[in-house]
C-alpha cells in the first residue's frame, strides 16, 4: 500500500507521524521524503545513504550561428521564458519549466536541450527500512519533478509511506497522486482547521480516500472534531499535546523513542487502512 | 515604505501568528497573506468582505475524443506524465499548461483553455487595509498569484502611504516564497528550537544570502530547547542576521487564536511581550 501523509498546514506533525509510521512498520516499508524544499525525515531516521546522484531538469540552449531570428520559441513558450530582442532570442532560465516546446518548434532546429542541476537524489537503509528523499537547489522555483523522481525510487514489494510538502498546490499534488490513502495531520486551531478544509477539497478533486490524525488535541476548540463529524471525516488518532514529546522531537527523535506505547498503535491503525483499501 | 515579509522554511513555526501581530503594531499599515495555497491571516484579521477579482493562472489542454485518433504524439511529447493512455486523456492534476500537445496534434484534437485559478481582494481591516487571495485547491501558478497580490499590496501601500507593509510568507524555499522576496526590505525568520528547524533554517538563510535580503531571526517557543535555540542564534549571525529575540512557549497564543484575536490585542502574556519587544528591535533597525 501506498499512504500519503499530509496536511494543507505546515508543522502539524507530517514529518514526525510518517518517520514513527516507517519506524513501526520496520522492514516491511520505504519511507520517501517529498518534501523537497524541506527535507527533514533523513534527521529523524538517520539512514545509511548507499546511493546518491544529481538531479537535473533539461533547459533549452540556443545555438546563435543556426537562429535566424523567426520567434517560433517565443511564440510557443507559454511561461515567457525565451524573450526576442533585435530578433535574437533570450533565455529566462528561471522562467522555464523544461517543457521542451521551444526546442521541437524550431524551425531551424537552433535549440537543444542541456541538464540544468536542480537538486539531489538520495537513497539507502534507515535500519531495516528503505529511505529515499530529494534535496531541491536552494534558488530552484519548483520541486514537482524531483517530487515524482523521488516516488521513483521506491521498491515495488514494500508498503509506502510519503511524507509530503505543505499546502494544498502543485508540490502536494506531485506527492499525493497516486497513493491509496492519504494521511492527513492537523491540529485543532482555527488556522490548522481552515487549511484542513483545504486539504479535504483538494483530496476529494484528486480522487485520493483519506482520514486524519489530530496532533496535539488538547490545545485548541472543539470545532474540528464537530467538522469531521458533520464532514463524515474519520478521526484514527488523537495525540495529545505532550512535552516529552515536543522535546523528544527537538532533538530529532520521534513520537516512537518519546512514547513507545505507540508503535502498536500506529501498526494497526496502517494494518487496518491496508485491509480497507484492499476491500 | 519598508516591506517586511515574514518566513520561517519549515511550516508551522508561527509565521501567521507573528504577522498578525506585527501587523497590529504597525498600524494604520498594509498586510498582505502570500501564502495563498494555505492562507490563513484573514481569520484574525477578518478584513470587510468586498468583491474578489478572478485570478487566471494558466491554461489547461483537453483532449476531444471525437477528434482525438489515439496516434499518440501527445504522450510522446508530453514531459509531465499527463498524458493517461488508451483511449488518450489528459490527467488535469499533471497537465502545467505548457500547450506542447496542444500544437503538435495532428488532429487539432486537443482544447487549451484559462482556467479559474484562484480569487483575489484588497479590504479594509481593523489594522489598515489587508490583501488577500485563495488560490483553488488543486491549483497551480500560486507564484504568478503571489506575484499579483504583492504588486496590489505595494500600490495600495503607496497610495495610502503607510509607513510598513506586513507580508505574511509561505513555508518552503521554492516557487511562492521566490515570488514573494522582490523589493522586501526585510525578512524575518520565525524558527523553532529544533534539529529540522535548525536544518530548514539554514536553507533560508542561504536563499536570503543568494539574493542579498538583509534577515532577522526571531525564535519562538524557545524554552523548548534551550540550547538548540542557542545553536540557532549562533547560525544565523554567521549569516550576518539581527536577533529579535526569544519567543517562550505560551499555551495563551493558540486561545488567543481561538478568539480570532491577534496576539497581545486583547490579553497580553509572555509570548505577546517577546513579540512586541521584537518589533520594537525591527522597527529600531530598519529606520536607523
Amino acid at each position: 500500500m501506498k499512504l500519503a501523509v499530509a496536511s494543507g498546514k505546515g508543522g502539524t506533525g507530517k514529518t514526525s507521524l510518517a518517520c514513527a509510521l516507517a519506524r513501526a512498520l520496520g522492514p516491511r516499508a520505504a519511507l520517501l521524503d517529498c518534501d523537497v524544499e524541506e527535507p527533514d525525515c533523513a534527521l529523524f531516521l538517520n539512514p545509511e545513504i548507499k546511493f546518491e546522484k544529481d538531479f537535473s531538469v533539461e533547459v533549452p540552449l540556443i545555438d546563435r550561428e543556426k537562429c535566424r531570428g523567426n520567434g517560433r520559441c517565443q511564440e510557443v513558450c507559454e511561461y515567457n521564458a525565451i524573450k526576442l530582442f533585435n530578433n535574437k532570442p533570450f533565455l529566462f532560465e528561471h522562467m522555464c519549466h523544461s517543457c521542451g516546446g521551444c526546442s521541437i518548434a524550431c524551425p531551424e532546429r537552433a535549440i537543444r536541450e542541456v541538464p540544468h542541476k536542480a537538486g539531489k537524489l538520495r537513497s539507502g537503509q534507515a535500519g531495516e527500512t528503505f529511505f529515499a528523499d530529494g534535496l531541491l537547489d536552494i534558488g530552484e522555483a519548483s520541486p514537482v519533478r524531483l517530487i515524482k523522481a523521488v516516488k521513483k525510487l521506491a521498491p515495488p514489494d514494500r508498503d509506502v509511506i510519503i511524507d509530503c510538502p505543505p499546502g494544498t498546490s502543485c508540490p502536494m499534488i506531485a506527492a499525493v497522486t497516486g497513493a491509496d490513502f492519504c494521511l492527513l495531520v492537523s491540529e485543532p486551531t482555527p488556522f490548522g482547521l481552515s487549511d484542513l478544509k483545504l486539504a479535504v477539497e483538494t483530496l476529494e478533486k484528486i480522487n485520493v480516500p483519506h482520514a486524519l490524525v489530530i496532533n496535539r488535541a488538547d490545545l485548541g476548540d472543539g470545532e474540528m472534531e464537530r467538522w469531521c463529524e458533520k464532514k463524515g471525516l474519520k478521526i484514527l488518532l488523537k495525540i495529545p499535546f505532550d512535552r516529552e514529546i515536543a522535546a523528544a522531537y527537538s532533538r530529532g527523535l520521534t513520537l516512537l523513542d518519546a512514547r513507545p506505547e505507540y508503535k502498536m498503535t500506529l501498526k494497526s491503525i496502517f494494518t487496518s487502512l491496508k485491509a480497507e483499501v484492499a476491500a | 515604505m519598508k516591506q517586511v515579509l515574514i518566513l520561517s522554511g519549515k511550516g508551522g513555526t508561527g509565521k501567521t501568528t507573528v504577522s498578525g501581530a506585527f501587523a497590529r503594531l504597525a498600524a494604520p499599515c498594509v498586510t498582505a497573506d502570500c501564502d495563498v495555497d494555505a492562507a490563513d491571516l484573514h481569520i484574525i484579521l477578518s478584513p470587510e468582505k468586498t468583491a474578489r477579482n478572478n485570478f487566471f493562472g494558466g491554461k489547461k489542454a483537453s483532449i476531444d475524443p471525437a477528434r482525438c485518433d489515439n496516434c499518440g504524439r501527445c504522450a510522446e511529447v508530453c514531459r509531465f506524465d499527463a498524458i493517461l493512455p488508451g483511449p488518450f486523456r489528459i490527467n488535469a492534476n499533471y497537465c502545467e499548461g505548457c500547450g506542447v500537445c496542444v500544437w503538435n496534434c495532428p488532429n487539432g484534437a486537443i482544447d487549451f483553455q484559462e482556467v479559474l485559478s484562484g480569487t483575489w481582494a484588497v479590504s479594509p481591516c481593523r489594522f489598515g487595509t489587508f490583501a488577500g487571495a485563495r488560490l483553488e485547491p488543486a491549483e497551480e501558478n500560486s507564484g504568478k498569484l503571489v506575484a499579483l497580490l504583492k504588486t496590489e499590496a505595494v500600490k495600495t501601500a503607496e497610495a495610502a502611504g503607510v509607513k510598513y507593509l506586513i507580508l505574511d510568507g509561505s513555508p518552503g524555499i521554492g516557487c511562492p516564497v521566490l515570488a514573494s522576496l522582490g523589493g522586501v526590505d526585510a525578512v524575518v525568520a520565525v524558527a523553532e528550537p529544533t534539529v529540522s528547524g535548525r536544518h530548514d533554517f539554514l536553507r533560508l538563510a542561504q536563499l536570503l544570502k543568494d539574493q542579498k535580503i538583509r534577515g532577522f531571526l526571531l525564535v519562538n517557543k524557545w524554552d523548548l530547547n534551550p540550547e538548540e535555540a542557542g545553536l540557532l542564534e549562533k547560525a544565523a549571525e554567521g549569516f550576518g542576521f539581527g536577533l529579535l529575540g526569544r519567543v517562550p512557549f505560551d499555551k495563551g497564543v493558540v486561545e488567543t487564536l481561538v478568539r480570532r484575536r491577534t496576539l497581545g490585542e486583547d490579553v497580553s502574556g509572555p509570548a505577546a511581550a517577546a513579540v512586541e519587544k521584537a518589533w520594537g528591535i525591527l522597527t529600531s533597525a530598519l529606520e536607523n
